[in-house]
């Protein structure tokens, strides 16, 4: 309600009804009567034009002690300040008084005759008391609704009731009715939100009754029409008799209604709804005692709608809590969360009520149940990091409901619904008021309907479902820290094991040195001692003892200088490529011709150990290739490159060459060698924090090692 | 005590038969057994040479020894006034840049690998009864 009010006594119509001032009509319904007085004289300055009939004679400039006695005057002065006059009527001269101060030092009466159905308070009583009882038993708010409605219309003696539920944007459907068995029903219809003002809907909070005895009668103007003592139009929105805004009689003519009422109900700060009646068989006179019992109904009413939405609401959250730990069950008996998530299937659905879900972790994307086609393109235009919910997305399927894990990994779990293509009824075209549209009216006050083919929309998320996943969500957030965690431990736990190996090793091949070299002297001395004796076979064989020595000997030489790499502590230095190739080449017994590109590169590590990794790739290089051996280094972004010409390796051994004393050929082929120089060269390159690869290797078409000290 | 010309006697320590073998075979080629006094022991040397023993000219050092430490010994040997003058010739398995560092640290005087090939060894242990034979070497007196 951004723009301002109308100015009082503006003539309204359809384009400026929701800025009319309905606080100040100027005007009364015409079956009561009121005075307002100067408070400190009691002299009445503004009365309705019907008083002096009433009253039988003139009332302006007269005191309100003359007119209803002193005593009546003092009780009203006293109960003005109560704020449901609805309640405390005073009965005096057949009359029900009522009293308000729309403003300082303004005191206003309102008159109401006594009703013809005029009962014994005990009848009231034991109405109340069996109204309250049957809305505070209510099992469901549908229940609630239909039973009040019931309850209204049993008082009321209106021809139709109903309850109304306003929607998140406004509009209203009604969602329970009770009616004159002849008449159409309402129930199911959909009314526009400009169909009740914002004013309107802000006045209910003041004032829960509204109530139009009869939409024939005009108003009653006061006289004067602004007030002498304000000099404004009298406000008499605590009042009873307000006169109703003429859109809105031309509304209800146009709904063949003939008087109606709308209490209202209320969660906390919002119009909940509405319960309404229209009657259609001329003016219907509602007594104060009728409308006391009515604004109570609104008033228990409404504490019970937010009970049992309260209740509605946690027995949901209880259905989905269980889904959701069902889910966590899942992933906390899985290796990874992606495995738990898609293996809880039909569980991770029902945490919200999708059809289908998406999950992706680290690129890998598993489906469960309906899910739309351009899923992928889907997940990679989510950028919020926060859980995401629309109904109307613009796809195969509308409903989507996003919770990111890692947004910046793409990792998320994202809930589809399916297209819920439904038709409203509305009971008159949105966009329009009854009043353009006057010949679709019938007599009986039914009237045709509109129908809105909804479609491109699922049911909507509800405020529970999407906390549930963002419940999930923080759960599993959890879940990966503690998971990291684990993998932490695990991760020192393997580098202390290492560490244990690497002593192992370290001790075990040195020690296992000593008794072969044993094996290996003595063989010697068997050959010295008994060359006369032995035979040429013997000699061989012992020789075979000697060369086995040797080569065990050389593989606990890897061994030894493997557990060295992890043991060892880097000694760090800056240098360039070129520099620590040069070094290679000096270490190289036959150092082959090789071109170097980017020889200028910096490189920071441990000069001797990089040395080594080169050693050994250009060593390999020159092992497995033809006699002109044509091998290039080159440099760049920090990754160094050793390509040779040589024999390649098979994609199936791209694995193989890097455990440690695999070796792919026969032992004297290509020069032998124990088969750990990669292992070792990969190992220094790790050490520094990078990695050692295979580029790229063609059988017979030459490979391509290299390597990085730092981390990418 | 016998003149100083003559062959000073070697110190051996070395815990393993088989190793002090193929030492004993090399020497026993070059020259008597006579004047190698063994040590099988780093306790066993301390004890001896720290003592009663006669003060040798050379000590052959083996630094992978049971118990206390062939670079224990060594320290020890080079913290003694007495034994402080007599060179120490280390003889270890490891070819490690940082064990032979730390051993001329502790104050050996030559640091050789032990070869698993016997050729090698008797190639190093004449080198070494060479220089034991023309070196002039501490004197015998106590």
């Amino acid at each position: 309600m951004s723009e301002p009010l109308l100015e009082p006594g503006t003539p309204v119509d359809l384009t400026n009804c929701h800025r009319e001032p309905i606080r100040t009509p100027g005007g009364i319904q015409a079956h009561g009567a009121l005075l307002a007085a100067d408070e400190s004289t009691l002299e009445i300055v503004q009365a309705s034009a019907n008083a002096a009939t009433i009253f039988n004679r003139s009332v302006l400039g007269v005191s309100l002690n003359e007119l209803l006695t002193a005593e009546v005057v003092e009780q009203l002065q006293a109960s003005a300040a109560d704020a449901t006059p609805n309640l405390r009527p005073l009965r005096t001269h057949m009359l029900d008084a009522y009293a308000y101060r729309p403003a300082e030092g303004v005191l206003v009466v309102e008159l109401e005759p006594v009703g013809s159905r005029t009962a014994s308070l005990t009848r009231y009583q034991d109405e109340i008391a069996r109204a309250l009882g049957l809305l505070q038993d209510a099992p469901s708010v549908e229940e609630l609704l239909w039973r009040a409605a019931r309850v209204v219309r049993e008082l009321t003696g209106s021809d139709r009731v109903w309850a109304y539920r306003f929607e998140p944007d406004d509009h209203g459907v009604i969602v329970a009715e009770e009616k004159r068995e002849d008449l159409d029903a309402f129930l199911g219809l959909h009314y526009p939100a400009s169909d009740i003002p914002p004013q309107a809907r802000a006045l209910f909070f003041q004032n829960r009754l509204r109530f139009i005895h009869d939409v024939e009668t005009s108003a009653t103007p006061l006289e004067p029409i602004v007030n002498p003592l304000t000099g404004e139009w009298l406000d008499l929105s605590r009042g009873v008799l307000r006169a109703v805004s003429p859109i809105h009689i031309q509304y209800l003519k146009n709904m063949g209604a003939t008087a109606s009422m709308s209490i209202a109900l209320t969660t906390g700060d919002r119009l909940w709804g509405l319960i309404s009646g229209h009657h259609y068989s001329g003016p219907l006179f509602v007594p104060h005692e009728v409308r006391a019992t009515c604004e109570l109904i609104g008033i228990v009413c409404s504490m019970q709608l937010q009970a049992l939405e309260a209740l509605e609401v946690s027995r949901r959250q209880g259905t989905l809590a269980t889904k959701r730990s069902a889910v966590l069950d899942r992933v906390a008996a899985s290796s990874s969360i992606l495995d738990g998530l898609a293996a809880a299937g039909e569980d991770l659905l029902a945490v919200c009520g999708a059809d289908g879900a998406a999950i992706r972790i680290d690129d890998e994307l598993r489906l469960i149940g309906e899910t739309p086609g351009d899923v992928t393109a889907l997940l990679d235009g989510l950028t919020s990091a926060e859980v995401f919910a629309t109904d109307d997305h613009a796809g195969e399927m509308p409903g989507v409901l996003a919770a990111p894990l890692a947004v910046a990994r793409g990792n998320h779990i994202v809930w589809f619904r399916r297209e819920y293509v439904r038709t409203i009824e509305w009971a008159h075209a949105p966009k329009s008021l009854a009043i353009k549209e006057v010949d679709r009216l019938n007599p009986d006050g039914s009237f045709r309907t509109w129908a809105e083919s909804v479609e491109g929309e699922s049911k909507p998320w509800s405020t529970v479902e999407v906390e549930s996943v963002a419940e999930l969500r923080s759960a599993l957030g959890t879940f990966l820290i503690t998971r990291a965690e684990q993998l932490a431990a695990l991760n020192a736990e393997l580098a202390r094991s290492n560490e244990e190996l690497d002593a192992f090793a370290y001790v075990a091949a040195h020690d296992l040195k000593e008794p072969l070299r044993g094996i290996s002297n003595f063989t010697a001395f068997l050959v010295e001692d008994y060359e006369d004796t032995l035979d040429a076979e013997a000699r061989e064989r012992l020789a075979t003892i000697q060369r086995l020595s040797q080569r065990m000997a050389s593989l606990l030489d890897s061994l030894l200088e493997y557990s060295r790499i992890g043991r060892a502590d880097l000694e760090m230095s800056d240098f360039t490529v070129g520099d620590v190739v040069q070094d290679a080449l000096e270490l190289l017994a036959a150092p082959p011709k090789l071109t170097v590109e980017g020889g200028e590169m910096p490189l920071r590590g441990d000069r001797i150990r990089v040395r080594q990794v080169l050693v050994n790739l250009i060593g390999n290089a020159v092992k497995y290739s033809p006699d002109e051996p044509e091998i290039a280094i080159t440099a760049s972004d920090g990754v160094v490159c050793v390509t040779d010409n040589g024999i390649g390796v098979a994609p199936e051994h791209h694995d193989a060459i890097f455990h440690v004393f695999r070796r792919l050929h026969p032992r004297e082929a290509y020069g032998g060698g124990t088969g750990a120089g990669l292992t070792i060269a990969r190992r220094i390159a790790e050490r520094h924090g990078g990695r050692l690869w295979l580029e790229r290797s063609t059988p017979g078409a030459g490979s391509a090692f290299c390597f990085t000290l730092e981390g990418d | 005590m016998e003149a100083a010309r003559a062959l000073s006697p070697l110190a051996v320590v070395e815990d393993s038969d088989e190793d002090f073998e193929a030492l004993s075979r090399v020497l026993r080629e070059t020259t008597s057994r006579e004047g190698v006094k063994r040590y099988a022991s780093g306790e066993e040397a301390l004890a001896g040479l720290l003592g009663e023993d006669p003060r040798p000219a050379l000590i052959l050092l083996d630094l992978n020894l049971p118990g206390i430490r062939g670079m224990d010994v060594l320290t020890q040997l080079k913290a003694d006034a007495r034994l402080r003058v007599v060179p120490v010739v280390v003889l270890s398995g490891s070819s490690r840049e940082e064990d032979i560092d730390a051993a001329y640290e502790a104050g050996a005087n030559a640091y050789l690998s032990k070869p698993l090939d016997y050729t090698e060894l008797r190639r190093i242990v004449v080198s070494l009864h060479d220089f034991w034979r023309i070196a002039t070497l501490p004197g015998q007196s106590r």
